[in-house]
């Protein structure tokens, strides 16, 4: 069971796929960072709300959604008692994907459902869980690494600008980089601003925000 | 065409020329009024749910990280719902189930001019 989700995950365009059950309890994952079997079930639960507002409409329940966003794709498929989320990138074949969960719906009818002890939704420890992938080792921390808390501040200080987007906002920057905060190196430093501070939508605010990083170092030396 | 406000779509040219399985569709703002309707649908209860939906549509996006949706579907047994986001209203087209909605939809987009 535990490559269930082998061939969705690595369907070309996809970059998390996830199987909850009907209680929302997250039964497996390949998810790629910043993503988590939390995060995705925090949305999951919020789709539920849309789904009871649909099933007013019509006899039955919502068998497929999907929702084209301006970075990706959200695919949610319910079959039986399992819910099938995936989530690509905006540019994705959906014959392709359409082959990949249907793949997993029949691992799922094969197989039962998947032991939902490797991605419980709350434990933050299990966040990273995935069916099928290891667990990842414990990075190795540079020793140019960014002072965590320097980094934490930066966070801190992007949240006063983009609200409470700002950490998964923060996190989907340091993983395209290929760094976590402790991980994050001193030569990243600026490209990780120059990304953060794109991503605020007005050009005076992302001025302010290059000018508090900028009194903040200043302050606190990185 | 010149840049500024979005042209309104035919409603009727996206019902006759576009996809079979389309039934009818409406226009609405988004506080869910109604602004037209064709072909067969219940405008009112629809864009109702439809306008409520949008804003949870619109949280689990973000929550995603995937920024704003653009359009999305909702297929239910017997039928699916494509609902196409425009700058201060949506279109709602209703039609049977049909084997792969996602490309159904994009059509539907490309087809509403969003």
């Amino acid at each position: 069971m535990d490559d269930v989700l082998d061939s969705l995950s690595h369907t070309e365009g996809v970059f998390g796929a996830a199987v909850f059950d009907t209680h929302g309890a997250c039964l497996a994952s390949q998810l790629r960072p910043p993503f988590d079997p939390v995060l995705l079930g925090a949305v999951v639960k919020q789709l539920a709300t849309v789904f009871d507002a649909f099933a007013s409409l019509d006899d039955g329940e919502v068998a497929t959604f999907s929702a084209d966003c301006d970075e990706g794709c959200i695919v949610v498929r319910h079959v039986d008692d399992y819910c099938i989320v995936v989530l690509t990138y905006p540019a994705f074949n959906m014959n392709m994907l359409n082959v990949a969960i249907n793949v997993v719906v029949r691992s799922l009818g094969r197989d039962g459902a998947p032991s939902a002890a490797p991605a419980a939704p709350t434990p933050p420890a299990a966040t990273s869980s995935s069916v099928g992938v290891p667990p990842p080792a414990t990075p190795v921390v540079p020793a140019d690494a960014v002072d965590r808390t320097v980094v934490q501040q930066f966070l801190t200080i992007y949240t006063d600008f983009l609200g409470p987007a700002a950490k998964l906002v923060f996190k989907q920057e340091l993983a395209t980089l290929g760094a976590t905060s402790r991980t994050l190196r001193r030569s990243q430093l600026s490209d990780l601003m120059m990304r953060l501070t794109a991503r605020i939508p007005v050009p005076q605010r992302q001025r302010e925000f290059t000018a508090a990083i900028r009194d903040y170092q200043q302050r606190a030396p990185t | 065409m010149t840049a500024g406000k979005p042209t309104r779509p035919n409603l009727s040219q996206i019902l006759l020329g576009n996809n079979a399985s389309i039934q009818g569709l409406a226009r609405a703002d988004w506080k869910g009024s109604v602004l037209e309707v064709a072909g067969k649908l219940d405008g009112e209860t629809v864009c109702a749910v439809v306008a409520m939906a949008a804003q949870n549509v619109s949280a689990a996006a973000g929550q995603a990280g995937l920024e704003a949706p653009k359009a999305w579907h909702v297929s239910l047994n017997s039928s699916t719902f494509y609902i196409v986001h425009r700058q201060d209203e949506f279109l709602v087209m209703a039609g049977n189930t049909v084997r792969n909605p996602t490309s159904v939809l994009r059509m539907l987009t490309k087809s509403c001019g969003a």
